[in-house]
């Protein structure tokens, strides 16, 4: 609030400066001084996208004497038109709903791997009419640097997650590969066989040719999933059903769990509305969850080896999804710390697959932590909100 | 018992794997029939047909390995061809040991799998023939009075008439009476086949 009376404040300010009218030349002379100190981009424009006035700043910034900025329009001034036009709408908007438009993200009119945050706001004469806009930038090409690179590390940090993932799950995916391979083998060969029979009718060639093709597609639906996991890719938020997102996840890891003799569960609910998720991410940190809570479990007796998941509302705004194993539970001390980075109890781990699953679940909008049951193991709960956290603007 | 037909059993837990295999080795000749849990295949051992087993290494609840023991628990000698996939090497160690005929890797070539078929209805075949031979001896041998039976002991241990005279605290006349009626009884061509039927019946 203060920094909207303030805001509002300089914005009249701005506007005495840029059309002294009357006003004594002390006070003009008083009014420039204070603006060329400002170490901020101040400006005025008319209605008609002409540059009225700048301060100090605004010129060393910009590389431009006063003279080529003032009585110029931004289209004259901004040689990338895209940007100059983008300046402009939000001029018209302003103008148009009579409302200060505040945090505008833009590159610098002569420069763009420069970047301002700007707030601009419409000015009337004393009839009511508006006559002008007045606005101020201040530079942020630091703060959007870094934001940029953690972005970049997240999701490099993400992507070797999922690699991680894929290497631990090899011999399944191999196996899911496999077994079409051969079952198409097997059906090609029978067909040999009943070629080479003169009474062989048609019908049983093209029941075999159909399964061959089911089993070929079973195979590259493999390859598919396999290589989005893999792919160094800008994720997108997109509508899903988390009951078939988890259902998913359950047929990728059937092999490992197989093996594993764990047993995979899904409480689903059917009323939950979809979410703005990103469905590989989404996978990921289920995925995550599931292969902890199988190692968790590789010391009970194969048949207690069961893993359910179960999905529920959790408010009006979130859906919850709870991972509950019956392993050997979490220590207690570390139940608060098993989510930063680098923290991990397992002998060969690094300790990244829970720290990146709980970014992605904060970037959903979500929380997610971790409690021991009452009667053994542990469960991993999450939440998401059903619209999706904010897409990211720094891509 | 030659006219009965061989049979091929086939576990696998994959519907599309069963198929296939279902078409390929009808296609090269045998009755197959396929299940695809542990469960069901236990429910129709065991079987009066020369047969085999094909067996998938890697299945839910009861797994290929489970499965051979169960089966060798129950008694039943059914040859086992395993079938693996990737990975599964170690496993096929512990299946041979345990006694499986082979095993073969998918995919797989048709003669390959028709050789491993071939070979474990083979060795079922000469399991059954043998197990038949030695219940037609022990009949045989159930039908020999007690003194025959010592006269039989003794003879195809190699004691002569007149040891086993001694031995029995028989006449020598009597033991050669005895002797011409286990040769008869036993259906002995020879003091060779006596022998041979002897070692049969001990196994």
């Amino acid at each position: 609030m203060e920094l909207e009376q303030l805001n509002e404040s300089i914005e009249n300010l701005v506007w005495q400066w840029a059309n002294p009218g009357n006003a004594l030349e002390k006070e003009v002379i008083g009014l420039q001084t204070i603006f060329d100190s400002i170490p901020a981009l101040v400006f005025c424009k008319d209605t008609n996208n002409t540059i009225i006035r700048v301060n100090q700043y605004f010129t060393e910034q910009t590389g431009l004497r006063k003279e080529e900025l003032e009585g110029q329009t931004v289209f004259e001034v901004c040689h990338i038109e895209k940007l100059a036009t983008k300046n402009w709408d939000d001029d018209k908007e302003i103008l148009k709903t009579g409302k200060p438009k505040r945090d505008i993200i833009e590159p610098l009119i002569t420069d763009n791997r420069r970047w301002l945050s700007t707030s601009k706001t419409p000015i009337y004469d004393k009839k009511g009419e508006p006559v002008g806009i007045a606005g101020f930038s201040f530079e942020i090409t630091g703060q959007k640097k870094v934001e940029k690179e953690v972005l970049q590390l997240r999701k490099e940090l993400a992507h070797s997650n999922r690699v991680t993932i894929m290497g631990e799950l090899a011999a399944s995916v191999v196996h899911e590969i496999n077994q079409p391979l051969s079952a198409i083998r097997n059906n090609a060969q029978a067909a040999l066989h009943l070629l080479q029979n003169p009474q062989t009718n048609m019908p049983d060639l093209k029941e075999i040719l159909f399964d061959i093709i089911a089993d070929n597609k079973r195979a590259s639906d493999v390859i598919l999933r396999v290589r989005d996991l893999y792919k160094k890719q800008d994720h997108k938020k997109v509508l899903l059903d988390l009951n078939e997102l988890v259902q998913e996840v359950f047929a990728f890891l059937k092999n490992e769990t197989i093996t594993r003799n764990v047993s995979l569960k899904l409480l689903p609910d059917k009323t939950i509305p979809l979410v703005t998720a990103d469905r590989v991410q989404l996978q990921q940190v289920i995925m995550n969850f599931i292969l902890n809570s199988t190692e968790a479990m590789e010391e009970i007796m194969p048949i207690k080896r069961e893993i359910a998941v179960s999905i529920h509302r959790a408010g009006e705004e979130k859906i919850g999804l709870s991972i509950r194993d019956y392993g050997r539970g979490i220590d207690k001390k570390n139940l608060l710390r098993i989510f930063e980075p680098f923290f991990t109890t397992k002998p060969g781990g690094i300790g990244m697959g829970l720290s990146i699953s709980r970014s992605i679940i904060e970037d959903h909008g979500g929380e997610v932590w971790a409690e021991n049951n009452e009667n053994g193991g542990a469960s991993f709960h999450f939440t998401i909100q059903v619209m999706g956290g904010e897409e990211n603007g720094v891509s | 018992m030659e006219s009965l037909e061989s049979i091929v059993f086939v576990v696998d837990d994959e519907l599309s794997v069963r198929r296939s295999l279902f078409r390929l080795i009808s296609g090269i000749g045998f009755k197959v029939l396929t299940f695809a849990t542990a469960a069901e295949l236990l429910s129709q051992m065991p079987c009066n047909n020369p047969s085999c087993l094909l067996l998938d290494m890697r299945m839910p609840e009861t797994s290929g390995l489970e499965l051979q023991s169960q089966l060798a628990e129950a008694g039943i000698n059914i040859p086992i061809v395993f079938v693996t996939g990737y990975g599964t090497v170690p496993l096929s160690v512990e299946a041979m040991k345990a006694g499986a005929v082979d095993f073969i890797e998918k995919p797989f070539d048709d003669q390959k799998l028709l050789d491993a078929i071939n070979e474990a209805i083979k060795r079922d075949k000469i399991a059954r023939t043998n197990s038949k031979n030695i219940e037609i001896i022990n009949a045989r041998l159930n039908s020999l009075t007690p003194r025959e039976h010592d006269v039989f002991s003794l003879v195809v241990q190699g004691f002569l008439n007149k040891q086993i005279a001694h031995e029995l605290k028989l006449s020598e006349k009597t033991v050669k009476a005895h002797r011409g009626r286990v040769m008869k009884k036993m259906q002995a061509k020879s003091l060779a086949d006596l022998v041979r039927m002897a070692e049969k019946s001990s196994c």
